[in-house]
C-alpha cells in the first residue's frame, strides 16, 4: 500500500510539473464553450470495510475500479452538475459469511457491476485572490452482477451465488488555485462514506441458506490533491489522488477524467 | 520410546495453535479397558416379560381407554407423557405376544408392542496409555492397545476446528445412557445437574456401569484443564440421564422417558450410544417429539455386523453413526444398512471411566471400542454447530454433518453406502469457513 500511495503522489507531482510548464506558455484567450461537456473517467479505490459476524466486528479490504462515461452541465452560473454511468469490478475478498449452513470465506476476487453517479460542484463560490473556495458533492452507486461459485470438497454438489452493491457519498469544500491560466491545482477535505451489502446464497443439495452482509467504510473523510489541466479549448484532463485516514492506517483512491468541450 | 514419540508428536501438534493439551497423569499407572477387554454383547431377553406398550387413537376418550384396559384384563402401570403411550401389565396367563396381537385387532388402538429392552453398544478393549487419535491422527505407531500404525489424517479434524469454535456453555448434550460419574475430575465441572435416573426413579444419574461416563467424556470432557482428555465440544455441558442399568440393559420405556426428559429439560443434543433390534412405534414417537422440539439426536448403529439398531434406524429424526478405525476403515463390528448416516472413530478410544472402575488409586481413564464411542464424536460436533449457529434446525444440522463427511471408502463404495453412510465426519468442513475462489 505504501508503494501505491507513493505512486499516486509521484503521478500527481508529474502532472503538476507538466501542467506548470504548459501553463507558462499557453495562450490566455479561449473560445466560448457549450454548457454540456461529455467525458470519460476512471476511478479506483481501496478501502477498509467493517462488518459483523456472530456478534463480532471484523474488517477486510474492499477495492473497486470502474470506467464511466458522463456529462457535465453548467446548470447555473455558479453550479455544475454531472451524471455518469459505467462498468467496473469490485473485489470483496476477505468477507466471511457465517450465517450460511456452510460458512464461506469469499476469496474469488473481483465481480463485475454497473456504476452510476452524480456530482454537484460550485464555481467561483468564494474567490480569495488567486484562490477559490468551492463546494462539491458526489454520489456513486454500484450494482454488481450475480456470480456463482462451486462449493467444492463436500460429499455432495454445492454452490454459492454472490452479488454486491455499494454506495459512496462525498461532500466537502475544495480550495483551488487560479493563478495559472490552464492549470488548476486544488486541495479538498471531504466527508467520504462508503456502505453496501454483499448477498450470498448457498445451495448444497436440499440445504439452502442466504446471508445479506452489510458493510461500511472504516474511514469517514478523505484528503484529496488534484489538478485540472486544459490542454486545448476542447479537451481537459483531471487527476486526483485521495488518502483516507482510518483507525490503524490509510486507505487511498485515484481518479482520472477526460472532459471534451464543444 | 513409542510413548516419548507420541508425546513429541502431541507437542508438535500443540505448536499449531492449541494452547494446552490434556495429558493423562500416568505416572507409571497402566490404562485399562472396560469390561475386562472383552467385546460387549448383550445376551438377555428381548423384551420385558409381562409388559406391553399401547397407544390409543386420539379420538378415543379417556373413559373408553380405561374401560378397554380393564376389558383386556391388563393393568395400567403408567402413562408416558407427551406421546400418550400406556405401559400395561399383562396377566400371567397371557404371553406378551398374545396380548400384543389382541390389542392390534382393536380398531381404537394406534399401535401396540412389547416393552423391548435396549442395550449399550461398546466393544471395549484394554491396556496402555493411549492418545486421542480420533481428534488428530499423526499416523505412525499409535500409543493405544496393540500399538497399531495409524494413517495420518484419519481423524475428525478437531484441532483445526477449535480455532473457529470451542462450543458454547449454554449448549447442553444429554447423554442418555448408564449415567455419568458426577464427581469425575475431568467432567464434574461440565455437568449441568445430577440429572435423572429412570432405572431407579430418582434424580441422581450416577453411573454404576462405566459406559455412560466414557461416552460423556468423548463428547464434552473438561478441556484445556491440564488433565485428562479433550472433549469434542470443549465448552458444552452434559445432562446425564440414566436409562440403562448396571448390567448394561434398559427398558424401552426408560429410554423413551429419557429422550422426552432431555427434550423437556434444556438439552439441544441427545447422545444415544445404545439401541435395540426391535422396532417400536413408541420409541419413534419419542425421537420424533425430541426432533420437533429442535433437538439433534445421534445414535449408535450397533456392534454385531447386522442391521442398524433402533433408534438409530429412525432415519428422519436420528443420525445413525457407524464406526471407523485409525486407518479410516469401517470397523468390522459396525452394523450396516441404508440408515447409516455417517461414521466416526470407534476403535480404541480413550475416555473417562468412573473413579471406582479399576479400583482404588487407579487412573480413571480407559479405552473403549464400538459404535457407542463413535456416536459422542458426532454429538459433540452437533453441539459445536448448534453453538455457532443456533438458528439452524435439526434437519439442517444433520445435513451439514452428512454432507461435510469424508467419503473415506470411496474407492470401494463411492458415495453414500451402507457401511459408513456419507463418510467419516469432518469437523473442519462442517464448521470452518470454506474458501470460495475463482
Amino acid at each position: 500500500m505504501r508503494k501505491s500511495i507513493l505512486l499516486v503522489v509521484k503521478t500527481f507531482l508529474l502532472l503538476s510539473l507538466t501542467g506548470l510548464a504548459f501553463a507558462q506558455t499557453a495562450s490566455t484567450q479561449r473560445s466560448p464553450r457549450w454548457l454540456i461537456r461529455p467525458g470519460l473517467g476512471f476511478d479506483y479505490f481501496s478501502r477498509t470495510i467493517s462488518w459483523d459476524s456472530n456478534k463480532t466486528t471484523y474488517t477486510s479490504k474492499m477495492s473497486s475500479y470502474f470506467v464511466t462515461a458522463g456529462v457535465e452541465y453548467d446548470a447555473f452560473e455558479k453550479l455544475t452538475v454531472a451524471a455518469f454511468f459505467g462498468y467496473g469490478s469490485t473485489n470483496g475478498n476477505g468477507l466471511v459469511f457465517r450465517h450460511l449452513p456452510f460458512s464461506v470465506d469469499y476469496e474469488a476476487g473481483g465481480m463485475g457491476g454497473f456504476v452510476l453517479g452524480a456530482e454537484l460542484a460550485t464555481k467561483k463560490l468564494l474567490p480569495l485572490g488567486e484562490f477559490e473556495i468551492n463546494a462539491q458533492a458526489q454520489f456513486v452507486y454500484s450494482v454488481g452482477s450475480s456470480k456463482t461459485f462451486a462449493l467444492g470438497d463436500l460429499g455432495v454438489q454445492g454452490s454459492v451465488t454472490g452479488k454486491a452493491k455499494w454506495a459512496q457519498y462525498v461532500v466537502g469544500p475544495v480550495v483551488s488555485y487560479k493563478g495559472f491560466d490552464y492549470f488548476h491545482p486544488y486541495f479538498a477535505v471531504c466527508f467520504n462514506y462508503l456502505s453496501g451489502n454483499f448477498k450470498m446464497d448457498e445451495t448444497v443439495q436440499d440445504l439452502t441458506g442466504s446471508e445479506d452482509k452489510t458493510f461500511k467504510s472504516k474511514g469517514y473523510f478523505h484528503l484529496a490533491v488534484g489538478a485540472t489541466y486544459e490542454f486545448t479549448d476542447y479537451f481537459s484532463l483531471k487527476g486526483e489522488g485521495r488518502l483516507l485516514p482510518r483507525t490503524g492506517g490509510l486507505d487511498y483512491g485515484i481518479t482520472a477524467k477526460a472532459v471534451f468541450t464543444f | 520410546m513409542g510413548l516419548f514419540l507420541a508425546i513429541g508428536l502431541l507437542s508438535f501438534q500443540l505448536d499449531r495453535g492449541v494452547q494446552k493439551r490434556d495429558e493423562p497423569n500416568f505416572t507409571g499407572q497402566h490404562l485399562r479397558s472396560l469390561n475386562h477387554g472383552q467385546p460387549f454383547r448383550y445376551q438377555g431377553p428381548r423384551s420385558v416379560p409381562g409388559q406391553v406398550l399401547v397407544k390409543f387413537k386420539p379420538t378415543f376418550s379417556l373413559q373408553s381407554i380405561q374401560t378397554t384396559i380393564a376389558a383386556y384384563e391388563t393393568k395400567a402401570i403408567r402413562k408416558i407423557p407427551r406421546i400418550d403411550v400406556y405401559q400395561l401389565q399383562v396377566p400371567s396367563y397371557y404371553t406378551v405376544d398374545q396380548m400384543v396381537a389382541a390389542l392390534r385387532q382393536n380398531p381404537n388402538v394406534q399401535y401396540a408392542e412389547p416393552n423391548y429392552i435396549a442395550h449399550i453398544c461398546v466393544a471395549p478393549n484394554d491396556e496402555f496409555f493411549a492418545r486421542q487419535w480420533a481428534l488428530s491422527n499423526p499416523g505412525n505407531v499409535l500409543g493405544i492397545p496393540g500399538s497399531p500404525e495409524g494413517k495420518a489424517g484419519a481423524d475428525i479434524k478437531a484441532m483445526t476446528t477449535w480455532g473457529e469454535t470451542e462450543g458454547d456453555a449454554g449448549t447442553v448434550i444429554a447423554v442418555v445412557d448408564t449415567g455419568v460419574d458426577l464427581l469425575h475430575p475431568d467432567i464434574k465441572n461440565k455437568i449441568v445437574n445430577s440429572g435423572r435416573d429412570f432405572v431407579n426413579n430418582d434424580f441422581d444419574a450416577t453411573d454404576d456401569n462405566g459406559h455412560g461416563t466414557h461416552v460423556a467424556g468423548i463428547a464434552a470432557a473438561e478441556t484445556n484443564n491440564q488433565q485428562g482428555i479433550a472433549g469434542v465440544a470443549w465448552n458444552c455441558k452434559i445432562l446425564p440421564i440414566k436409562v440403562i442399568d448396571k448390567d448394561g440393559a434398559g427398558l424401552y420405556s426408560w429410554l423413551i422417558d429419557g429422550i422426552i426428559y432431555a427434550a423437556d429439560n434444556g438439552a439441544q443434543v441427545i447422545n444415544l450410544s445404545l439401541g435395540g433390534d426391535a422396532y417400536s412405534d413408541a420409541l419413534k414417537d419419542a425421537v420424533s417429539y425430541a426432533n420437533g422440539k429442535g433437538l439433534i439426536e445421534a445414535a449408535a448403529v450397533g456392534n454385531d455386523g447386522v442391521a442398524v439398531l433402533y433408534p438409530a434406524a429412525f432415519d428422519d429424526y436420528v443420525l445413525a453413526v457407524a464406526a471407523t478405525d485409525y486407518t479410516d476403515a469401517a470397523a468390522d463390528f459396525s452394523n450396516v444398512g441404508s440408515q447409516v448416516d455417517v461414521a466416526a472413530p470407534g476403535v480404541e478410544i480413550l475416555s473417562l471411566v468412573p473413579t471406582w472402575y479399576f479400583g482404588p488409586s487407579s487412573v480413571p481413564y480407559g479405552f473403549g471400542s464400538g459404535t457407542s464411542v463413535a456416536t459422542p464424536h458426532v454429538s459433540g460436533l452437533a453441539a459445536l454447530i448448534k453453538s455457532l449457529k443456533p438458528w439452524l434446525k435439526p434437519a439442517e444440522i444433520m445435513n451439514i454433518i452428512r454432507y461435510s463427511a469424508d467419503d473415506v471408502n470411496s474407492t470401494t463404495f463411492p458415495g453414500k453406502d451402507d457401511h459408513i453412510g456419507y463418510g467419516r465426519i469432518n469437523m473442519e468442513k462442517a464448521l470452518v469457513p470454506r474458501q470460495v475462489t475463482k
